[in-house]
């Protein structure tokens, strides 16, 4: 079809009706959040490949009970972290998570200094390593508000809880997470955005 | 003026621009196996079933008969399974051609002393006797192994070779093995340690892709693909879904 792309609502009613295309290209729309999503909670790339692939298959079978007029990405986060966290659990795996911190940066992205873009990679990589360092829980809230930037109400629907436990949870693990950095740690003042 | 930023708006800040810097596995390209797996699954629930002839005229029987090949062909085409290296093809009227996979088209076995070295990974095998035969297995993505088991009470013998159990261990997520099947029927998706796994237990043709083009065998043994971390398995017997799986899982 050509013209503007359909939206997640059209989609979905064209999946709904048996249109699988249609549906792919939901997939295609939000596979790489829902990777993340799924490899932040699973803590390995293959289970959460097989996670992520699983999950829309059973969400197509589910759409009967979705509302199109719903947001498509908070409700699939949610069928993806279930089955990401089913797959870590039955593996009976504690895998540190091999987050890493890109090494290099894009070459459309602004260049700094060589000494503040050293200090920058060097917090994040504290701060990563500090992550590893929570609760399961505490990690989980933290990675989904603010790794992935997921709005307050898509980390409740994606980690199945009220926002308000998402709130509770974020400020315990912030304060948790200050605790695990080195003394005098301070993030560099860079701007949101 | 300036808003003040309490400890934590600062510690959110940089939590974020972590997570734009993080070095995540790349997006595995999820659409075209969930749009697959649908589409096998579509065509499993929805057999057609014929209409009563004497109500349908000649011709418009013909045009349905036509338009319901297009569909098929069209689907037939769009049916594509990807697991690890290994890719399955849906071609309707394929006739298996080319010679099994055996000793006579593997060159010399490889010494297993070698084998590790050679193909660069661990090799792993299924409980029971140790393999007969270890060959290196040249393919497009790299080196991988192929081990041969004589065939046994253990093993029945597999159509055209002495063999009674082949297990090929590929290390690559690039394409290299290809299977063309028949019909949705001959592939059946299973669970192999959890993981999504897919057999075929009907004659078929394997195309393994290698940098000069691609050689091409008749398979007539069932074969069982998955995955364990970044290493795809193939295994070829003559036995049962139930064992084959129980055979796949003991591979340590």
């Amino acid at each position: 079809m050509e013209g503007r792309p359909l939206e997640d609502a059209e989609l979905v009613e064209l999946a709904k009706g048996g249109d699988v295309r249609a549906y792919g290209e939901l997939v295609d729309r939000y596979r790489e959040i829902s990777f993340r999503t799924a490899y932040l909670i699973a803590r390995n790339g293959a289970d959460a490949e097989d996670a992520t692939q699983d999950a829309f298959v059973k969400a197509y079978y589910a759409l009967d009970r979705f509302r199109s007029a719903d947001p498509f990405r908070p409700w699939i986060l949610r069928i993806v972290s279930n089955e990401a966290r089913n797959r870590r659990r039955s593996a009976g795996r504690r895998e540190r998570l091999a987050l890493r911190v890109a090494e290099r940066r894009g070459p459309g992205d602004a260049a700094p200094s060589p000494d503040a873009a050293a200090i920058a990679q060097e917090t994040r990589r504290t701060l990563v390593a500090a992550l590893e360092m929570l609760p399961e829980r505490d990690r989980e809230v933290i990675a989904c508000r603010y790794l992935l930037e997921l709005s307050e109400a898509e980390t409740a629907t994606t980690l199945g809880i009220r926002p308000g436990t998402v709130k509770s949870r974020l400020s315990r693990g912030l304060a948790r997470l200050r605790r695990e950095l080195p003394e005098g740690f301070a993030p560099s003042e860079e701007r949101d955005g | 003026m300036a808003e003040s930023r309490t400890p934590e708006d600062t510690l959110a800040v940089a939590l974020r621009h972590a997570g734009r810097e993080l070095a995540y596995p790349p997006t595995p390209p999820i659409s075209q196996g969930v749009v697959a797996r649908l589409e096998v699954e579509r065509d499993r629930r929805t057999r057609p079933r014929f209409p009563a002839v004497a109500l349908w005229s000649r011709r418009r029987l013909l045009a349905v008969v036509a338009v319901s090949l297009i569909g098929l062909l069209a689907l037939a085409f769009a049916a594509r399974l990807v697991i690890g290296a290994a890719e399955i093809r849906v071609q309707p009227g394929v006739t298996p051609s080319g010679p099994p996979l055996g000793p006579d088209v593997l060159g010399d076995p490889f010494p297993v002393e070698r084998f590790e070295r050679e193909i660069g990974f661990a090799v792993r095998v299924p409980a029971g006797p140790l393999p007969d035969h270890a060959y290196v297995f040249v393919a497009a993505g790299g080196n991988g192994a192929l081990l041969a088991w004589e065939a046994s009470e253990r093993y029945p013998s597999l159509p055209g070779t002495p063999w009674g159990l082949i297990l090929v261990e590929l290390r690559t997520d690039q394409g290299s093995l290809v299977k063309d099947v028949g019909g949705f029927d001959d592939i059946q998706e299973v669970r192999v340690n959890g993981r999504a796994s897919f057999w075929i237990d009907d004659p078929h043709q394997l195309h393994v892709i290698t940098h000069e083009g691609s050689e091409t065998f008749r398979v007539g043994g069932n074969v069982l693909i998955w995955t364990r971390g970044d290493v795809t398995y193939r295994l070829e017997t003559s036995l049962a879904l139930p064992e084959a799986i129980a055979l796949a899982e003991s591979v340590r």
